[in-house]
């Protein structure tokens, strides 16, 4: 694609590792989508491996497609449009990891994309049910519970979700 | 343990590993997504357990309350109007109920007449006169005709009323001049301050101050300078970095620090302080707060004035906004108006109410229009109050209001706030992103 502008832009790249020491190589104008990143490369400390202690290779992978997506150069609106929908039917582990690494890369709008996408997918259920999607155990006594209950009792009314999925 | 009665789903997503990966979230994280929630899930997960719990009722909801600008939902309690929001050019008069919210906005997650059907529910009528303050979301209710009398606080987002019994010691004394102290950034408890006249004189020494975390009332005596006795007429006060702002019946306000001075006992915390235009007997004005400032705002014979309290070097006021009244007058508008009620149009017009707001919002009161100017886009919308051939009324003493969801005399706060593991600060406003990358290779 980009072909035509490589003879008159030098391209610089960098390379990201995996805290599973995979190694990826990215444009340089695509990964500064991340601040994080950008700090770095303005400090001058990208001239080799970028070490992402806190990102595996699963989750890095899943960044690197966003910010690609996303990066200026290439992609039209309806085009990230319909990639952030697929983007966010990813497991809810997989976007909790991702939002963990949007928070530590510092990319704002992937972690706006993904907190966004978690409250979405639980907005509608039972508190019991959140706890089965987030394998939380209750520390509450029956007594305690009953009483948020009656603080609140409007909050507890209506059709509520039970499926986890 | 508490899970036998859910239903049991199947579980394809679950992954094996024994802590979730919700488990692993910095609460900051957690604090992101919860916020997201609408309204009733949010409040409905505090359930799930102690950690939500305390995530939902210290970080998410003092960030989504007032004073916060991401408070949702803002509009004015005033006598008698109401707006409906979806008609954002209307403004419907109400038959029912002596009071009721105006939306100014759009609403967003609650019917446009929520806090007035809420009103409605109250056990008594609740008239202009017994609507003593708004807080931050929390309304002050007196209940004069009730015996003993006692004020209600009320949070209408919550749909919780909670009866507060006057101090027996002053129980013939009226109920009126009193101020409301509520900051969810600070504390989700809340502070009445009752100014006691003595009886059969018109001077005030007496403080009477109730605490919601002891439940009980304490006095104070009042240091105060013979020209500021009789608290009462106007209500208007503005509680605002932990200050207490009230103008007094004598033509200056007082303030009173409130949160640097807990058992009120320091006299150097209070203050008096002139109005900028010495409060001229025609024109009566008001206060307000918009983001972090506090504000008053009058009239003169050609403009209305908004000052802003600066406290740099001594506290004074400095001039925000001079906005020509002619100006207002010079459109189709008001030059309708001015034809209804002539030269009288002049000295009709009454700024009320600074909304606290993205853009703010003054709202001006006249006896047929209620007219809103927005500073940022210094512009002028009129909407017109006489429907239905109902008498005209004033807005008089209204209130601006957001919507806040802390929930009042949780008495689970209070026993399980020593909980281990509870004590995290959870004072944060907005997620802090201070990490980097620890290590750079060169």
């Amino acid at each position: 694609m980009a072909e035509a502008s490589s003879s008159i832009t030098e391209k610089f790249f960098l390379t990201l590792k995996s805290s599973d020491g995979d190694e990826f190589v990215l444009e340089e104008s695509i990964a500064i989508q991340s601040i994080t990143i950008k700090n770095m490369v303005e400090d001058g400390c990208s001239s080799s491996v970028i070490p992402l202690s806190k990102v595996d290779t699963e989750t890095l992978i899943k960044v690197i497609e966003y910010m690609k997506m996303h990066s200026s150069t290439s992609s039209n609106e309806e085009e990230i449009e319909n990639f952030d929908k697929k983007f966010v039917s990813n497991s809810i582990n997989t976007i909790l990891n991702i939002l963990e690494a949007a928070n530590f890369l510092d990319i704002n709008n992937l972690l706006e994309l993904c907190a966004e996408a978690v409250a979405n997918r639980i907005k509608n259920k039972t508190p019991e049910a959140v706890r089965k999607i987030f394998n939380i155990t209750s520390d509450f006594t029956p007594e305690e519970e009953a009483e948020i209950r009656n603080e609140t009792p409007w909050a507890f009314e209506g059709n509520l979700d039970h499926s986890l999925d | 343990m508490a899970l036998e009665k859910s239903p049991v789903g199947d579980l394809k997503e679950q992954d094996e590993q024994e802590s979730s990966d919700w488990s692993k979230l910095s609460d900051d994280l957690k604090v992101e997504i919860l916020c997201r929630l609408p309204e009733k899930p949010l409040i409905a997960f505090k359930r799930v357990a102690k950690d939500w719990y305390f995530l939902i009722s210290y970080a998410c909801v003092p960030r989504l309350s007032p004073p916060s600008p991401s408070a949702p939902i803002c509009g004015v309690f005033g006598p008698s109007f109401t707006c409906d929001p979806s008609k954002s050019s209307t403004v419907e008069f109400s038959p029912h109920g002596p009071y009721h919210c105006l939306f100014y906005q759009r609403v967003v997650q609650s019917k446009p007449d929520a806090i007035g059907s809420y009103l409605d529910s109250l056990p008594f009528t609740c008239t202009t006169k017994d609507l003593l303050d708004c807080c931050n979301g929390l309304l002050l209710i007196s209940r004069s005709d009730y015996e003993p009398a006692e004020y209600l606080v009320c949070n209408p987002a919550t749909r919780q009323t909670i009866p507060v019994p006057v101090n027996p010691k002053h129980k013939y004394s009226t109920l009126v001049d009193c101020s409301l102290v509520f900051d969810p950034s600070e504390s989700v408890e809340y502070k009445i301050i009752r100014f006691v006249h003595s009886v059969g004189k018109a001077t005030i020494r007496l403080l009477d101050v109730f605490s919601s975390d002891t439940g009980e009332w304490i006095e104070y005596e009042l240091p105060l300078e013979p020209k500021v006795s009789g608290i009462g007429g106007l209500k208007s006060s503005v509680y605002l970095d932990g200050v207490l702002y009230r103008i007094s019946g004598g033509g200056c306000l007082i303030s009173i620090g409130i949160k640097s001075n807990p058992n009120l006992a320091n006299l150097n915390a209070w203050a008096t302080i002139e109005f900028p235009d010495q409060q001229s007997k025609k024109y009566v004005g008001s206060i307000g707060a918009s983001r972090g400032h506090l504000y008053y705002f009058n009239r003169n014979e050609s403009d209305f004035l908004l000052w802003t309290l600066k406290n740099e070097n001594g506290t004074k006021w400095v001039l925000k906004h001079t906005i020509s009244i002619y100006s207002l007058l010079r459109n189709s508008a008001g030059e309708y108006y001015c034809n209804v009620l002539g030269d009288k149009v002049w000295s009709t017009i009454q700024p009320c109410v600074l909304l606290p707001s993205s853009d703010d919002i003054l709202l001006l009161e006249t006896p047929w229009f209620l007219v809103t100017y927005k500073f940022k886009y210094q512009s002028f919308s009129w909407y017109d109050t006489r429907m239905r051939g109902c008498q005209t009324r004033r807005l008089g003493q209204s209130f601006p209001y957001s919507r806040s969801l802390v929930v009042l005399n949780s008495i689970i706060n209070k026993h399980i706030n020593k909980h281990p593991g509870s004590s995290v600060s959870f004072r944060m406003c907005s997620s802090q992103k201070s990490q980097s990358v620890s290590q750079c290779s060169d």
